[in-house]
């Protein structure tokens, strides 16, 4: 059984979201949060994973942030605040959480996203082995590799299939910096703005928060072509990113993937509509069919 | 104190051997395979092998990074690699897949693994799973301040590796794929196109809103942590790590002759604001891009990044190589590595001094008299009035005093 996971992005959005096909819906928390689509504070949290639950649902908690050694209490004590009302799955990067998670007995609800780090099978089934639910496979690999990883591990492997690709997290204030250096009003809190390589034409989101700086890719993956393949080959999570999209926008998108997944639409006609509707997403199949190189092309 | 490890970076067997020459305790190198930095002249195993006994000899250990992200068809033929490094005598593999960690643990159970920088480690936490696998040493996230290392250090199972000088990712390690989005060169796999440091024009929805004369940049500072050895030291940090894999002889024999010296006067109780004002000068004359203290003190602040310039400030001091020295007719053999005039007021170096001197004459091979050396690798000799050693180095003297460009 496929199961289709986004951001939640308003909380008053939590039912289209389900309505339209999301089957995990990832709650965002401030400080443990890493790039959070709308931030809650615990009592929306509960009422929110009610509300999931209700409709038989799981709820994720977005714990993705690095955490230094001095916030390893903190962590910890948000861990067991979100265990206690009953979150399904904690999406985490920094270990400690699969560590903290092992010492409290739930690791079985820990879903591991590097971002970057799960590139082949090996990698994947290592991660697998520590008994937890998932691991998040690289954006960054093509879809040949991601179905090896598919047919090759035991355990739930998630593919990120739709949305900006994060490229950069920097802990820096990289734009408060350049405001303060160039003596321009500091716009670092702001959601639209974006970079342009001085060579290149592709707008890239950037945004700053309290973890840093974000920078997102200047295309859009969308993987309607691909999802059956990948879903053949033992990928049954499936993760859409709505950075930058609208609730109705991502609804569309949910209802969409679930009728390319029931064969009800055709991918690849999806694909090009797409493209022509949202021109200004630069919708793309990202890395799915382009091998990155490993040294500069002659 | 407990004896503080100095981790040199070495592209090629020339650069290991002046990195143990000039003090470091170990270096850290690529091989041909499974390596980041695909433009550094990585190291085949003949050259392993030729670089561990050199470095053995004269007491120093070499650890070998095999730290890529490795896709499905990168882990051919991994486990008769690491047999190899083990054979040869590596002291220390770095990885980041935890195949590779896991591979060299059964195969070559012998050689130490450090789990890279590649995994953003920033807690004690982290560092209690990488133990129950296995591991032997954690290299820091270069985000942690210097609080967060002590803290992290007196809680660590394991021993830690830190960062002091050289470039430095502008984001979390191993998390950067700007050079696969924009090059399709893979950031994780040695080919970083380092597109951090490119320009950038910067938008508000539609309209762009800085000026072209200065775009945006993500551009880092180098690091240089001199400042911050002795907490370091006496929070039994296990190991100092140098960055700088591409960087040049001359950059190498400075850097670590800088931090060798800083090093032994900390453990000698000797350290004062004189002589760290001459580490301090020592240092910025390597080819550092400007410097900044990195997370040591903190979250870095505008001043701490690059906008105007990016590259290595490439100064052109180091002049020249000793290949050979005569004591009965004081003459040496010299190999010319940049541009200068004869006459010229240059400091001869060694790992363990420092001369100033005129230089005299320079003769070609047919015993010319040379007045411009303008030809890189040409061989000249020329009379130094004290005894020097095949590897000293010579480099001018340039008064940057009134200077505020980089």
């Amino acid at each position: 059984m496929s199961l289709i996971t986004i951001d939640c992005i308003e909380l008053n959005a939590i039912e289209k979201l389900i309505h339209a096909g999301a089957k995990r819906l990832i709650f965002s928390l401030s400080f443990v949060s890493a790039r959070p689509c709308c931030c809650l504070d615990l009592p929306q949290l509960r009422e929110a994973i009610d509300l999931v639950h209700k409709y038989d649902c799981e709820a994720a908690i977005n714990f993705t942030r690095f955490f230094m050694e001095e916030e390893l209490n903190v962590c910890e004590k948000m861990l067991l605040e979100c265990h206690r009302m009953n979150a399904d799955i904690f999406y985490f990067t920094d270990m400690c959480v699969l560590q903290l998670a092992q010492l409290h007995g739930f690791a079985d609800k820990c879903i591991y996203d590097p971002q970057t780090l799960i590139t082949n099978a090996s990698d994947a089934q290592f991660y697998l082995d520590e008994g937890i639910h998932g691991v998040t496979v690289s954006n960054q690999i093509t879809l040949e590799e991601i179905c090896e990883i598919g047919k090759n591990t035991k355990g739930n492997c998630e593919v990120m299939i739709h949305g900006r690709m994060l490229m950069m997290h920097s802990k820096r204030r990289l734009l408060s910096s350049y405001f303060e250096f160039v003596h321009m009003e500091n716009k670092a809190d702001s959601k639209d703005l974006y970079l342009m390589e001085e060579n290149r034409e592709e707008r890239m989101p950037i945004y700053e928060d309290d973890q840093g700086t974000h920078v997102y890719s200047g295309t859009t993956l969308c993987s309607f072509q691909e999802i059956n393949q990948m879903k053949e080959c033992g990928i049954q999570e499936f993760r859409i990113s709505p950075v930058h999209m609208s609730v109705e926008e991502a609804c569309q998108i949910l209802c969409d993937y679930q009728d390319v997944l029931a064969h009800k639409k055709d991918g690849s006609r999806l694909f090009e509509e797409y493209k022509e509707k949202y021109p200004q997403q630069n919708i793309s199949t990202g890395f799915l069919h382009r091998a990155t190189s490993l040294v500069k092309e002659s | 104190m407990k004896k503080i490890e100095l981790l040199s970076p070495a592209g090629d067997l020339e650069r290991l051997k002046i990195a143990v020459l000039y003090g470091a305790d170990a270096v850290y190198i690529g091989g041909k395979k499974f390596s980041l930095r695909s433009r550094a002249s990585n190291f085949d195993l003949e050259s392993i092998e030729e670089g561990v006994k050199f470095a053995s000899a004269h007491g120093a250990r070499v650890h070998v990074t095999v730290n890529m992200i490795p896709h499905q068809e990168d882990l051919a033929g991994l486990e008769e690699y690491l047999k190899e490094l083990e054979r040869i005598g590596v002291t220390a593999i770095i990885a980041a897949s935890p195949t590779i960690a896991m591979t060299a643990k059964k195969a070559a159970p012998k050689l130490e693994v450090h789990l890279s920088t590649q995994h953003s480690s920033t807690n004690s936490k982290v560092i209690e799973f990488w133990k129950s696998k296995g591991i032997d040493r954690v290299v820091l996230a270069r985000e942690c301040n210097l609080e967060e290392i002590k803290e992290t250090t007196k809680n660590s199972s394991l021993p830690i590796e830190v960062f002091i000088h050289g470039g430095m990712c502008i984001s979390y390690s191993g998390r950067c794929v700007l050079s696969n989005h924009m090059t399709n060169r893979d950031a994780n796999r040695g080919g970083c196109a380092q597109s951090c440091r490119w320009k950038y024009r910067l938008f508000e929805n539609d309209k762009q809103i800085n000026d072209e004369k200065e775009l945006f940049s993500m551009s880092s500072k180098d690091m240089m942590a001199a400042h911050y050895i002795k907490d370091l030291m006496e929070a039994n940090v296990a190991s100092l790590k140098i960055e700088g894999r591409m960087k040049s002889t001359y950059y190498i024999a400075t850097v670590i002759r800088a931090y060798r010296m800083l090093i032994d006067a900390i453990a000698e109780d000797r350290l004062n604001d004189e002589f760290m004002a001459f580490i301090l000068d020592e240092l910025n004359r390597a080819e550092n891009r400007p410097t900044a203290v990195g997370f040591y003190k903190g979250l870095p602040k505008a001043n701490d990044q690059l906008y105007g310039v990016n590259g290595a400030g490439v100064t052109q001091e180091y002049i020249a190589t000793i290949l050979d020295y005569d004591q009965e007719s004081e003459m040496a053999t010299i190999l010319v590595r940049n541009h200068f005039t004869a006459h010229c007021e240059v400091e001869v170096f060694g790992p363990k001094y420092t001369k100033k001197m005129v230089l005299n004459d320079c003769f070609d091979e047919l015993g010319e008299l040379v007045e411009v050396a303008n030809k890189p690798m040409q061989i000249l000799k020329t009379k130094i009035p004290f005894v020097v050693q095949e590897k000293d180095m010579i480099r001018r003297i340039i008064d940057k005093s009134d200077r505020n460009v980089y």
